[in-house]
């Protein structure tokens, strides 16, 4: 049995970028259909299990998203059951935006293809570059982008131009 | 990228991604002291077995020697016995050997070999 005794530094470490990356991850967590609660606990997971690692990531930011990329996949398939990405719960905040606006975000997301969400979420809300995201998911940078593009054009298609003429 | 693409990302920038609860080590942490718990436990045990060697019990085990058969103390009624058989020797020595009254029979053999 191995006993998990941290360094403080560490776990300093650690509780920073739970600080910084948590609300992105458990956001990018939702966009694989799971509700807020189950969302937070996979991110807590991954977070308690990066503590009892020997060797440190040198790139925390990519690492921890593929972690829970991974944790997620597994996850569901141990479930069994499709991703349902029309949950009510939302994913962002609402205090700046009327629930409206933040449920055609979500459904307009929901509308993108799997691998192209992930880039957006990764990207828009988790402050990861492209090579970042490259790294997170194993694909190139140039995938990483041109996946990205193709995203925004779409989300821009389906987002109520009410809203978009607000914003811009 | 174009000027509307920046604008556009703002606009999704401007979506926050809802606050998470705090980190909590409250699981960790309680399995460190499990752990920490079994081990001391453990140390405890081993320590006991080492230092402290068993006991030698205070009574020896029984032997075929110390089994010997123990012997009757002598009564009254041995005595009685003895004299009413006329085993009067016997008697006396026996009355002698263990302080018993030479007679409870006041006309008996031996009461009245013992008045002469």
């Amino acid at each position: 049995m191995r006993l998990p005794f941290f360094r403080p530094t560490q776990r300093q470490q650690v509780e920073q970028l739970y600080r910084e990356l948590a609300p992105s991850l458990i956001a990018y967590a939702r966009s694989f259909g799971i509700e807020h609660a189950a969302a937070e606990d996979a991110v807590q997971r991954t977070f308690l299990a990066l503590l009892e690692i020997k060797q440190e990531p040198q790139e925390p930011r990519p690492y921890l998203f593929r972690a829970v990329r991974n944790a997620l996949l597994n996850q569901i398939r141990d479930s069994s059951r499709e991703a349902e990405l029309t949950n009510d719960e939302p994913w962002f905040q609402t205090a700046s935006h009327d629930r409206a606006a933040e449920l055609d975000l979500r459904c307009a997301m929901g509308a993108l293809p799997d691998e192209q969400r992930e880039v957006v979420m990764m990207h828009i809300w988790g402050g990861l570059t492209f090579e970042e995201v490259a790294a997170a998911l194993e694909i190139s940078a140039n995938t990483a982008a041109s996946r990205y593009r193709y995203a925004l054009a779409a989300l821009k298609k389906t987002l109520s131009p009410a809203a978009l003429r607000n914003s811009l | 990228m174009t000027m509307d693409d920046d604008k556009f990302e703002q606009h999704l920038r401007s979506f926050q991604p809802r606050d998470a609860a705090p980190l909590k080590f409250s699981g960790s942490r309680r399995k460190t002291v499990i752990a920490a718990g079994l081990a001391f436990a453990c140390m405890l045990i081993a320590a006991a077995v080492i230092l402290f060697p068993r006991a030698k019990p205070a009574v020896d085990r029984p032997t075929a020697e110390s089994l010997k058969p123990m012997r009757r103390p002598v009564t009254l009624m041995d005595f009685n016995e003895a004299e009413r058989e006329n085993r009067l020797d016997e008697a006396l020595a026996l009355s002698a050997a263990q302080s018993l009254p030479r007679t409870d029979r006041p006309n008996s053999a031996l009461n009245a070999l013992s008045k002469e």
